[in-house]
């Protein structure tokens, strides 16, 4: 949360976070060339140039799956969310060591005087008409530079210069990437290797990645549905206390978005489900020291009116409620941004 | 997420899995005999 751009605000949590991920990165790349020339010993300097770009390459595609089972895992499971708080770095992280791989492999292909060869091949058509003769570098290449496009739109800058809605947009292009990473391998080297693990563990990886996004995509399905408005228009919430205290209730009219409606004490208020950040699930929040605070990166906005607390600028749209029959009910027509629209119980209100 | 980002994301991972489990059956399935491969993609596939 800033009220400026800066490069990266650095705290203690970023750093942890970070220290953990290059030390993971220098682990993975040190244990796999140990084990692989202990079991595989390199008998040329060629041999060695093919294992460093194995190791930076699948060090790339594991961090990939990883990074993309962050979101569905911290849906089902919000044990995942400070996993989720500084994804950013780990996926340009990722896009960092496959650019590695990818020097590595220009290199590789140099020193045996191959490079012409090489990009003859990513030109040559009718290779691509054969799984056999398939340049799957061309699929590597495709992978990197969408990694490049997500890494370099990964700040705040561009967040707030796109629209959270347009950045979303863009950033889901990450999943093509990885669909090109799988082919890439299933191209490349599972050609070679006859061992069933690389199909295995190509498959298992891709598979838990699917499934992750399509069960917590599903999983929010019945939440879409939405209520069906009264006669007014207005929108049954339920009695005050069944709403939990400093967190919020969600709800939505059948076609349209989410409206979370929170309760601090005996304080009622209702704010659009959407962070103004990266459109975050509000409602999965709690208020933290009177404000609402977004799960994913710590967004702050007050119940009264949707505003951030100065000097923070960011104002949420927010809705009419009101407490009828002993049962909250909502407004689902929009007011402007940072309208104050929370209500008071009455003393003594279940 | 929007609802419209919700829909749009579930929709596209069905198809995504849909792709790519069409490509990796099919480079599976068709995987040249070691000793039939073509010199240039036994060279290209060493990295």
């Amino acid at each position: 949360m800033s009220v400026g751009y800066r490069a990266i605000q650095w705290n203690r949590d970023k750093l942890v976070y970070d220290g953990v991920l290059i030390t993971g990165i220098v682990l993975f790349i040190g244990i796999f060339m140990a084990a692989w020339s202990w079991i595989n010993p390199p008998a040329s300097l060629a041999e060695w140039s093919i294992l460093r770009v194995r190791a930076f390459g699948i060090c790339a595609f594991t961090m990939l799956t990883l990074v993309l089972m962050i979101g569905p895992l911290a849906r089902l499971d919000r044990r995942f969310l400070p996993v989720l708080y500084n994804r950013r770095h780990f996926g340009v992280a990722t896009f960092v060591v496959a650019s590695v791989h990818a020097i590595l492999v220009v290199l590789h292909y140099r020193a045996q005087d191959l490079l012409d060869f090489m990009a003859s091949q990513l030109v040559n058509f009718s290779a691509y008409t054969s799984i056999a003769t398939f340049p799957f570098h061309a699929l590597g290449i495709a992978s990197l530079a969408v990694l490049f496009l997500m890494a370099s739109t990964s700040h705040d800058y561009w967040l707030n210069f796109l629209t959270p809605r347009t950045w979303k947009s863009l950033h889901m292009a990450l999943y093509a990437a990885y669909g090109l990473l799988v082919l890439h391998v299933a191209l490349g080297i599972m050609q070679e290797y006859r061992s069933p693990i690389i199909p295995l563990l190509l498959g298992a990886a891709f598979l838990s990645v699917t499934t992750l996004h399509v069960v917590a995509g599903w999983r929010e399905r019945p939440a879409d549905h939405g209520v069906a408005p009264q006669n007014d228009g207005w929108i049954a919430v339920g009695p005050p206390r069944s709403i939990p205290d400093k967190r919020a209730r969600i709800v939505a009219v059948p076609g349209g978005e989410r409206i979370a409606v929170f309760r601090d004490g005996d304080r009622i208020g209702a704010l659009t489900n959407l962070c103004a950040h990266q459109n975050g699930p509000l409602g999965e929040g709690r208020i933290i020291d009177g404000c609402i605070t977004c799960p994913w990166h710590g967004y702050q906005y007050k119940l009264d009116d949707g505003c951030a607390p100065a000097p923070f600028t960011e104002r949420l749209v927010t809705y009419r409620v009101r407490l009828r029959g002993g049962v909250i009910e909502v407004d689902p027509r929009p007011l402007a941004p940072g309208t104050p629209a929370a209500i008071s119980l009455p003393p003594g209100t279940t | 997420m929007t609802r419209s980002h919700r829909t749009i994301h579930l929709t596209l991972w069905l198809a995504l899995a849909l792709a790519v489990a069409i490509g990796f059956a099919a480079a599976l399935y068709f995987r040249p005999p070691v000793q039939a491969a073509a010199p240039h993609a036994t060279v290209v596939a060493q990295t």
